[in-house]
């Protein structure tokens, strides 16, 4: 690579002005984030930075909120396991609508396939205050109360764009010829989704579903305007705290959940890595 | 053909598409017997494969019916015709091995799961991809021609009633062609299925097949045995799909002898040629193939003065470049006559039965 750069004195001022831009990117993205991390091992009492010196005092407070007597006076347990289960259900409930419509779009012509289409990148650019702000009106002047369901919803409403893209986008490399031989070989339309399509699209649908599980444990905007005593989900509680108490505990937590997310990340890698294997015997 | 031995029986097959503005299949009628391969043989576009995809069940014909051993097919499913298709990109599944992949068939059948091993395992060994050292590979770990091979073994271990061939050798280079060609074929006659072949590539249609269908613009021009159709053709387009061809203009019928008739061709040249069905008119052509002459040194009696204007020695063949009567045309032959020489007279001949009256 760099050998083929330094044969004109150009490519080599251009590579470095390309390295240089990338790090100081890469700084500003990563500094706020680097800046929880090293904070929330800080043995001090208050939000210094750099911090006096480094311990796991913070991380065992933590623990404590999780394990402690004074766990269910915190909500940390609660708030976590509700998020988990917002996000997770959020997956379930775009796969569930989101892959038999990719398909539709993918393969048949109908009326309106264009507009469905446009509105599918709608979610994307929509500003979710407002999406929460209709929402909450919705379910104040309808006087209904879904509980944990009225954020499953909302958060499939902007996840749900995001599976269908990853999603289509496997359907659409998948050869027509393989559902029609699977067609003459006596599989029934619901046969070849479940034993061609499906398996064949696993990939791109597990990667969204992870997508949208992030995009559902992260986030703020729309459970901000939606939740209720009974449902806290983890941003909002994070909020809280940071509102009430300042403490490097918050930024612990914040570090777990940065943790959560890279795990979550790596997953997804990982999943495009396994789908791309075969191409690479070619 | 006595009706037990029909297996597909096609009448009246059309397909419209932009409302009725395209015809890509034009009212057309295909029988194949029992144990026969017919070809379905014509230029991209002509409706061959769209004729396919509508027995397969993969279209849906605007109007006609199509017959499968009896039964009226034509608004069943895919899934329910028991018809087979070998496709041009062997669609292989790429998740399964390529033991699920012949197993498919049967598991949607609901067969027994050691009939479905002893049956598959069967269909490898007829293909020469045995179980034992193929089963477990997968799609990208085989080549074009083994790709084929499972290809035409997931198709043959249903015991389809008729099985479509969609160009399965377009993929493959020439040498493995011929031999693929060579043993469906075989497998073909030893299992006795009726098959049709779709091909745009003259020549293993004509290799591989009983009866040739010639295609263009969604109509049959011509249906027969491939010598029929290289010798008798039915019209200019056939003549020249099927290799190369000498065609000259009638101008005027002199004499009529049965199906024989002297015919004066547009640069006053007088012969003898035969009609396949109907009649020579003014208008109508009479062709030959460059086999079909021969050169002569010394006039024969009967022969037409030709003038030498170039030859070329190529794969064992004289190709000579004749002119008659300010007509250009092509002879070959195996021997050469020293006599004749480039740029000095010669005289041709034709059989009558093999300069043949054909529409334009």
């Amino acid at each position: 690579m760099r050998a083929s750069f330094s044969v004109t004195g150009h490519a080599g001022l251009e590579w470095w002005i390309i390295r240089i831009t990338c790090f100081i990117i890469l700084t500003v993205m990563l500094a706020p984030i680097l800046m929880v991390l090293v904070i929330s091992f800080t043995d001090g009492d208050t939000l210094q930075f750099p911090p006096p010196g480094f311990s796991m005092r913070w991380y065992l407070e933590v623990w404590a909120f999780l394990t402690g007597p004074d766990a269910d006076l915190v909500r940390l347990v609660e708030s976590l396991l509700i998020s988990v289960k917002i996000a997770g259900a959020t997956a379930v409930v775009t796969v569930l609508a989101g892959v038999p419509a990719s398909y539709a779009l993918v393969r048949y012509r109908f009326f309106g396939k264009t507009l469905i289409e446009e509105l599918l990148g709608l979610p994307v650019v929509f500003p979710a205050v407002v999406l929460g702000i209709s929402l909450l009106v919705l379910f104040s002047a309808t006087k209904t109360d879904f509980g944990v369901w009225q954020i499953i919803l909302a958060h499939s409403i902007i996840g749900l764009p995001f599976l269908m893209r990853n999603c289509m986008t496997s359907m659409k490399g998948i050869d027509v010829a393989l559902e029609e031989a699977a067609k003459t070989l006596g599989a029934s339309p619901v046969r070849v989704f479940h034993k061609i399509i499906l398996p064949l699209a696993s990939g791109g649908i597990a990667s969204g579903a992870i997508l949208v599980f992030i995009l559902s444990f992260n986030e703020f905007t729309l459970s901000y305007f939606l939740y209720t005593v009974d449902v806290f989900p983890l941003p909002i509680w994070l909020f809280q705290q940071a509102n009430t108490s300042f403490s490097p505990a918050v930024f612990a937590v914040s570090s777990l959940i940065v943790a959560i997310n890279v795990l979550a990340v790596l997953v997804l890698d990982w999943l495009v890595a396994v789908r791309k294997q075969p191409d690479r015997q070619d | 053909m006595d009706m037990q031995r029909i297996i597909l029986d096609v009448r009246g097959l059309s397909r419209e598409f932009a409302n009725g503005k395209v015809k890509a299949v034009d009212n057309i009628d295909i029988a194949v017997g029992r144990g026969e391969i017919v070809s379905i043989l014509g230029p991209s576009g002509c409706g061959k494969t769209t004729t396919m995809r509508m027995i397969a069940g993969l279209d849906q014909p605007t109007s006609g019916t199509i017959n499968l051993c009896g039964n009226d097919v034509t608004d069943l499913p895919p899934y329910r015709r028991n018809i087979g298709l070998v496709f041009q990109s062997f669609a292989i599944f790429p998740h399964m091995t390529v033991q699920q992949n012949v197993a498919f068939g049967l598991k949607m059948q609901r067969v027994a799961l050691d009939e479905i091993e002893s049956r598959v395992s069967a269909a490898l060994d007829l293909v020469q991809l045995p179980l034992s050292k193929f089963g477990d590979r997968r799609s990208d770990e085989l080549s074009g021609g083994q790709l084929q091979r499972v290809a035409l073994a997931r198709t043959l271990v249903t015991e389809p009633a008729l099985v479509l061939f969609d160009e399965p050798m377009a993929a493959l280079d020439r040498r493995l062609r011929d031999h693929m060609a060579v043993e469906l074929r075989a497998i073909q006659k030893q299992l006795g299925i009726a098959a049709i072949y779709v091909t745009h590539d003259q020549e293993t249609a004509t290799t591989m097949s009983d009866r040739v269908v010639i295609m263009n613009s969604g109509r049959i021009l011509q249906d027969g045995t491939p010598e029929d159709i290289y010798l008798k053709p039915a019209d200019r387009f056939v003549c020249e799909f099927l290799g190369e061809v000498n065609i000259l203009g009638i101008r005027d019928i002199i004499q009529t002898d049965g199906d024989r008739q002297l015919v004066r061709t547009d640069n006053n040249i007088d012969l003898w040629a035969t009609g396949r069905r109907t009649h020579a008119k003014p208008g109508m052509l009479v062709a030959f193939r460059p086999e079909q002459a021969l050169l002569h040194a010394n006039d024969p009696g009967h022969g037409i003065e030709a003038k030498i204007e170039s030859v070329q020695f190529r794969n064992g063949l004289h190709r000579w470049k004749v002119d008659i009567s300010g007509a250009s045309v092509i002879v070959h032959s195996t021997t050469v006559d020293r006599r004749i020489a480039q740029g000095e007279r010669a005289w041709l001949t034709i059989d009558a039965d093999k300069s043949r009256i054909v529409a334009p």
